[in-house]
């Protein structure tokens, strides 16, 4: 099964959703996209380290890098004002997370945190869902 | 000897997946700037040139009919080539079939103005990764505004009237 998280902006949700997926060894693979160039931001790879999670090649890409073709799930981070031609049958979803890369500079860690969990509890609740 | 080789096969790989990732991180795609380009086939056959339509104001609409906001912002778009006579709308139709279906699709939405059929070239060259995707074009062919995403009539209208300027 292969994921896609989708943002507008390639370096918070988007990243750190493919991390957690890939984490979960049963997934074919994973990956993060979005539209608006950047890299993957810092606080993104050290809130995964704390729980363990690899962030070994973990890079910020636009949705052409990505083998839409193998897609299976997609996930959003925000409302569908864009679209990509995808297979017939992908499950979708969006999931209206708070954008963490903007929280006030004092808080930016834990709101990383935050989305970090909240996108692993969903994932859980997606693959029960999907694959039961 | 074949650790050395082995060492600077590493250094190259990772030196291009360096280049590459920062060569797309540093070009976003051109949002001003020359429109680049293109001749492309409409819903006949017919061969269309950007530069045919040099001397008007463009609304490029790169679009998709499996796109729901691609459809949504069709009524919008309408309102505004109607209100705007002398502003040319073309659409570039994205995994949308050929000819005769393509125009169907078209005609289904109410999209009045020329269809093209996208190649993969005008995508890369507008690096065009999300659909819809509107250009506004000045006159002079320099690309005014860029659009990702659907666009309201009212934004689309504003950015008409900037390129006018």
């Amino acid at each position: 099964m292969t994921f896609l998280f989708l943002d507008d902006d390639c370096a918070a949700r988007a990243p750190l959703g493919e991390a957690l997926a890939r984490r979960m060894g049963r997934l074919a693979d994973a990956w993060g996209a979005g539209w608006q160039p950047n890299h993957v931001r810092r606080e993104v790879r050290a809130v995964l380290e704390e729980e363990g999670v690899p962030t070994l090649g973990l890079v910020a890409r636009p949705p052409g890098a990505v083998p839409l073709d193998e897609v299976d799930v997609v996930i959003r981070f925000v409302p569908d004002a864009w679209s990509l031609p995808l297979r017939e049958g992908v499950v979708s979803r969006t999931w209206a997370i708070p954008d963490p890369s903007s929280a006030p500079p004092s808080e930016r860690l834990d709101a990383y945190r935050a989305a970090r969990d909240e996108i692993a509890r969903r994932l859980g609740l997606l693959l029960r869902e999907i694959d039961p | 000897m074949r650790r050395l080789v082995a060492d600077w096969l590493i250094a190259l790989v990772i030196g291009v997946g360096v280049y590459l990732g920062a060569a797309w991180m540093l070009a976003p795609g051109p949002v001003t700037g020359p429109a680049p380009a293109w001749t492309l086939p409409d819903t006949h056959g017919v061969r269309m040139s950007l530069s045919q339509l040099r001397g008007k104001v463009v609304v490029l609409n790169f679009w998709g009919s499996w796109c729901p906001p691609c459809r949504e912002e069709i009524p919008g778009f309408r309102v505004a080539a109607e209100a705007e006579p002398e502003v040319q709308f073309v659409g570039i139709a994205v995994r949308s079939g050929a000819g005769d279906a393509l125009q169907r699709a078209a005609d289904a939405l109410g999209i009045t103005w020329p269809v093209l059929e996208a190649d993969s070239a005008v995508l890369e060259a507008y690096a065009v990764d999300v659909y819809p995707t509107t250009f506004v074009l000045r006159t002079d062919g320099t690309i005014a505004t860029r659009f990702v995403g659907r666009v309201e009539g009212r934004a689309l209208r504003e950015a008409i009237d900037a390129a006018r300027r």
